[in-house]
């Protein structure tokens, strides 16, 4: 939890790639990061994670994109983890 | 320096060293006679050292990392990259988008890539050198103003605009009679505290590990340092160790995630200290600005509007640059009447060094741009500078440019014609004088020839904490009992000493409150909640309010006890140990303690505070704090150098909790304020820091700094402990420009960047080395070989 | 790493033959921030500090013989009126603790274009006398500097002394710096009358490759001076000469951009340091005041 801003809702999104689909991981990888820095919510969190980051409506939409994405670039498998801010009107934003 | 204090003499407590008191640091003593431990100086058997390697490169793709050589290293107890990290691989004071280790991508010079623990730091050092990695290296953005446009690169997911913040108020079309324009620019100054990174982590043997380190706010350390090992917060317990200084460069994590890695990697304490060249690299320096206004006012002085384009950059994370885009828009216009503004705030991703809080946050820059506009123009005007700012002083009524109403005290008024009478230093003739009271001084540069004297004057403010809604409350547990037979007060808060003296203003503060001269301030350390951070001048104000709630609590218990004893009905008070009555005792605390220990907690939160909305409208923070400032300089205009005779400052400060500790607030702040408008600069080219070095980021010694006058308002707040405001920030905004103002008085030059050098003030354009002479041409023979003599 | 103590000048020359390349060190204030930086780590170390011969000076066939370990400290209380240039240089070198321990011949080893010792010992002639086993030999201080950090010094020689004359006119240093004190040189300008050979000496400091001696401006100078007889008339030097002086100091400069200052700004610089020092140490010679 960061100092300042704290969004209220968090999405971490992480491409369980697929070796065997057809384009390559790296790709798979390559085409969320691609539509969730399109969103304007995303930030790098790892090798393969993304994470979104903003009010509740648009990361939920962010999100259904990213998936979305995700599967038709062939993954089968895209892990993601919703965090809610408990004290996000305290916080600011 | 003389202080001529304004205030009015309270009804002291007659306990000694309570607040008012210019009561001794408990610290001050082992400091100078250097057996205060600091952070760097921790020590336990059998710890290792941590060392980390760094980028050398400010943008390149990680092709790979090649650890073996240096596991193989005799002394080397672990090297460790991204796939180390136990949990979240990202960090950040706002967004988490700064990786613990780097693993596809670097995006600055200085970023970390991979630790190593080992029994000697010399051994870590060199394994650090039999780490390869494989660096794509790539094109570096190297400014904002090409981080915005549609070409460049993206640096982040979501593009290189981090934040942009609008502030519209009143009628975008109005027109005014006179306009005055300018372009002003910041570089980028830092903090350059005294006390290195550095830090000691113990693993607990159980899985958890406990830290002791210097840093600004431990909580907020806690909770990254906690996510990124995947621990709950109980397992990470961190210790504040004596601080060097911090001035925002601490708030942001250096060390702390990698030595807890490595001490729970390896099961052994390891101790990190980053050497002063990694520290230039290590922290966070001042966000420099490109600012573009526009002035438009009556003929007679009256502003019309302000608008003002604001271009940060905020380096390659975006550690707290949200908040300095906000800061500045919504400081832009000064503490002035301002009807109509439209002020643009981008902040952006650049691969330069990220950039983050320093004292002053946002507001140094826009005043040193708005300072310089007024007095462009009163030139204009044809009007004296310190006039025009009487005429549009902001009052308390009348509404800020972001829509929030001012309250009371805001003296701008006052300040500024107070400021403009503290007398003059004396005006000594230039030749005959003693060379060190000369621009130049013993270097022998002039025996007065071309000294010239110039006055300037300049008015600023900030907010006191933490704004647009957040709530950075703070939390103090007290205790009262009795220890060999005397009555003794236990403070205990998480917040960071940081050098700033808040350890003495806690112990006045309960003094005052309990009548116990006996008061020990606990070590600040996890088990107690968040004090919030040292930043923001805030921790006298929201730490000082949450020890004074707390001691009132054990109070009144104490009084319950006493009316329950002894039926009394009078009011009550503590003095000298002593339950007193009108004037009569009534018992000594003792008595009423007993053997008991009387504990009470308090959790303190300031008025709410609101975002702002896509105007930038909003009441947005809960104090202001305003300060004035003059400077007297002399210039050898022939040379362009300078020497700063006198600052005269007046400044509001609600109530003096300690008035030797206020002086060393202002005299320090003073000092930064001087440094950014005469020499200190993290240079930069190419994304890389030229001057990681005290030799070349130059601070002000003692033959630097002038002597300062002060006048000290005290006009209390009605809201806060004691009235008090905030006081660390203020004396560093708007002393630069005043200090440039002085210097155009004296030159006559533009002076539309700060650190301004000499050949500005002469007038030599600054021409970067576009083109050194190439090693076949007759000039190089001539020269030698550059890189010898860039060094000394 | 060897560090080696040797107790005589002999001892020091013979553990410098054994071991060429080793690395003298005696104030350190230089040659420890390589070492702790990493940047050089030589294999062998040979402390000079209990050495006597190189911390004593005195007076030799009417010229003054100064131990490469004086410090600045040294220069500047013991030596204050018979070197009064180097003095004034020494008092602007970093603070007085570096004082304490650095020393000339410190800034004669490292042969640092900005060592604040130099231009003063080019404006007086100082000559270098440097030892060996194989014997000793005195080079003028203009040929003992040929580049950026570098001398001529053989592996197996040390600087044992420079050699330079009383002071016999008055004598004058300047240095520009951004903060007045613990600052590296911008530029910096050494002068010294030498009435009895009717001569200028100056030099520049921190502004080209090693310390440059500005002949023109020096001849230029004299010339004016003996065509107006002014060394004994000790009338006033016209105000276009010295204006002159400076410009031919400034062209004589050859400065680099770099993060302490532009060479533009050092070239502007140097001349008007020239132009200052020579009106102060003309004035002293006239007797008057400034």
């Amino acid at each position: 939890m960061p100092g300042y801003d704290r969004a209220e809702l968090t999405a971490e999104l992480k491409v369980v790639a697929s070796p065997g689909a057809e384009r390559t991981p790296r790709e798979q990888v390559e085409a969320v990061r691609r539509v969730a820095g399109d969103s304007g919510l995303a930030h790098e969190a790892g090798p393969e994670t993304t994470v979104l980051a903003g009010g509740r409506g648009e990361v939920l939409d962010a999100v259904r994109r990213v998936v979305e994405t995700a599967l038709d670039a062939g993954a089968h498998v895209v892990e993601v983890k919703v965090e809610a801010e408990r004290d996000a009107e305290r916080f600011g934003s | 320096m003389t202080t001529t204090p304004t205030r009015t003499r309270p009804s002291a407590s007659r306990t000694r060293g309570g607040i008012g008191e210019s009561v001794g640091r408990p610290d001050g003593v082992p400091k100078v006679k250097g057996e205060f431990e600091y952070s760097s100086d921790l020590h336990v058997e059998g710890m290792l050292w941590g060392a980390t390697l760094r980028s050398p490169h400010p943008h390149a793709n990680i092709r790979s990392i090649y650890t073996s050589d240096a596991e193989a290293m005799a002394g080397v107890f672990a090297v460790l990259t991204h796939e180390d990290v136990p949990g979240r691989k990202v960090y950040g004071m706002e967004i988490p988008d700064q990786p613990v280790l780097a693993w596809e991508k670097v995006r600055y010079q200085g970023e970390a890539v991979a630790l190593v623990a080992a029994d000697h730091p010399e051994t870590a050092r060199l394994a650090l050198g039999k780490i390869r990695v494989d660096y794509e290296v790539l094109e570096p953005v190297t400014d904002a103003e090409t981080a915005m446009s549609e070409d460049a690169p993206k640096l982040h997911l979501s593009g290189n605009e981090l934040r942009r913040v609008d502030v519209r108020h009143g009628d975008p079309e109005a027109a005014a009679e006179v306009v005055v324009e300018g372009e002003y620019e910041v570089g980028m100054q830092d903090q350059a505290f005294l006390g290195p990174e550095s830090g000691l982590a113990i693993p607990d043997g159980e899985g958890g590990v406990d830290l002791y380190i210097s840093t600004q706010w431990l909580h907020v350390d806690q909770d990254q340092v906690a996510e990124s090992l995947d621990l709950p917060p109980e397992m990470v317990r961190l210790t504040l160790s004596g601080v060097g200084g911090a001035f925002g460069g601490r708030e942001d994590l250096s060390m702390q995630i990698h030595a807890c890695m490595l001490a729970l990697h390896t099961s052994r304490p390891v101790k990190m200290v980053y050497g002063r060249e990694e520290s230039f690299h290590g922290h966070v320096h001042r966000h420099p600005a490109k600012m573009r206004y526009e002035h438009g006012a009556t003929r007679d002085g009256k502003l019309t509007y302000v608008k003002a384009n604001l271009i940060f950059d905020g380096g390659a994370y975006a550690s707290s640059s949200n908040a300095v885009c906000l800061n500045a828009a919504t400081f832009a216009c000064g503490p002035y009447d301002v009807p109509n503004a439209r002020i643009e705030s981008h902040m952006l991703y650049t691969n330069n060094p990220p950039c983050g809080a320093m004292r002053g946050f946002g507001a140094v820059q826009v005043c040193f741009a708005h300072e310089a506009q007024m007095d462009k123009l009163a030139e204009k005007l044809g009007m004296d500078p310190v006039d025009l700012r009487l005429k549009n002083a902001i009052e308390p009524g009348m509404k800020f440019p972001f829509g929030q109403e001012v309250p009371y005290p805001a003296p701008v008024r006052e300040i500024l014609g107070r400021v403009r009478e503290i007398p003059m230093p004396d005006e000594q003739e230039a030749m005959g004088r003693d060379l060190r009271e000369l621009p130049g001084g013993v270097s022998n540069t002039t025996h007065g020839e071309g000294v010239r004297r110039g006055v300037g004057y300049a008015v600023g403010f900030k907010n006191i904490g933490f704004s647009a809604g957040f709530d950075d409350y703070s939390t103090a547990r007290i205790s009262l009992s009795i220890e060999d037979g005397e009555p003794v007060v236990r403070v205990y808060t998480a917040a960071a000493e940081v050098g700033q003296g808040l350890v003495m203003v806690q112990a006045q503060i309960a003094r005052t409150e309990l009548g116990v001269e006996n008061v020990v301030v606990e070590a600040a350390d996890t088990r107690t909640g968040s004090a919030g951070s040292t930043s923001a001048s805030r921790q006298s104000y929201v730490t000082g309010a949450a020890v004074k709630e707390a001691c009132e609590k054990v109070r009144e218990r104490i009084f319950e006890l006493v009316r329950d004893e002894f039926g009394e009905s009078d009011e009550l008070a503590i003095e000298d140990g002593n339950i007193i009555s009108d004037g009569r005792e009534i018992a000594p605390l003792m008595e009423i303690l007993d053997d008991g220990e009387i504990s009470e907690i308090v959790e303190f939160h300031h008025r709410a505070t609101h975002p702002l909305d896509e105007n930038g409208q909003g009441d947005a923070h809960f104090q202001f704090a305003f300060a004035a400032h003059r400077a007297v300089v002399e210039v050898d205009v022939e040379l362009g150098l300078v020497r700063v005779v006198e600052i005269a400052t007046t400044q509001d400060v609600g109530k003096v909790i300690n008035p030797k500790a206020l002086e060393g607030q202002i005299e320090g702040g003073i000092a930064q304020g001087l440094g950014l408008a005469l020499m200190e600069e993290i240079r930069i080219q190419d994304g890389e820091i030229q001057n990681a070095s005290f030799t070349d980021y130059l601070i002000p010694t003692i033959l630097d700094m002038p002597p300062v006058k002060m006048e000290i308002l005290e006009l209390a707040d009605p809201e806060a402990p004691y009235g008090l405001k905030g006081v660390g920030e203020p004396p560093t905004i708007a002393s630069t420009p005043a200090i440039v103002a002085a210097l155009r008085n004296a030159t006559a030059m533009e002076l539309g960047r700060i650190p301004v050098r000499p050949e500005h003030i002469i007038g030599i354009p600054k021409k970067p080395p576009d083109e050194l002479p190439q090693p076949e041409s007759s000039r190089y023979s001539g020269i030698g070989r550059l890189e010898d003599r860039r060094e000394t | 790493m060897q560090f080696l103590q040797p107790h005589s000048w002999r001892e020091a020359l013979e553990a410098r033959a054994a071991h060429p390349g080793a690395r003298p060190i005696f104030g350190g204030t230089d040659v420890m921030v390589d070492l702790n930086f990493g940047r050089k780590r030589p294999e062998t170390v040979i402390d000079l500090t209990r050495v006597p011969e190189i911390r004593e000076w005195n007076r030799e066939d009417g010229l003054l013989r100064i131990g490469a370990g004086v410090t600045y400290t040294r220069a500047i209380t013991e030596l204050g009126n018979l070197l009064p240039g180097l003095a004034m240089a020494s008092r602007t070198v970093g603070s007085p603790q570096i004082r304490n321990r650095g020393t000339i011949g410190g800034n004669l080893g490292s042969a640092s274009p900005a060592g604040d010792a130099l231009p003063p010992l080019y404006a007086s002639h100082a000559v270098i006398e440097v030892a060996s086993t194989r014997g000793t030999r005195r080079i003028p201080v203009g040929q003992f500097i040929i580049g950026p950090k570098r001398n001529v010094l053989e592996p197996d020689e040390l600087i044992i002394a420079f050699i330079m004359p009383e002071a016999e006119g008055p004598q004058q240093y300047a240095k520009i710096g951004t903060r007045n004190a613990m600052v590296i040189a911008v530029c910096s300008f050494g002068l010294a009358l030498h009435p009895e050979s009717r001569s200028v000496g100056a030099c520049i400091g921190s502004a080209g490759p090693t310390p440059i001696q500005p002949r023109d401006a020096e001849n230029f100078i004299e010339d004016v001076i003996e065509e107006h007889d002014l060394w004994e008339s000790r009338a006033e030097i016209p105000a276009s000469a010295l204006d002159r002086f400076g410009v031919l100091a400034s062209e004589a400069a050859m400065p680099i951009d770099d993060v302490r200052g532009s060479a533009d700004y050092r070239r502007h610089a140097v001349g008007v340091l020239a132009r200052r020092t020579l009106t102060w140490a003309w004035n002293e010679h006239r007797g008057v005041a400034g």
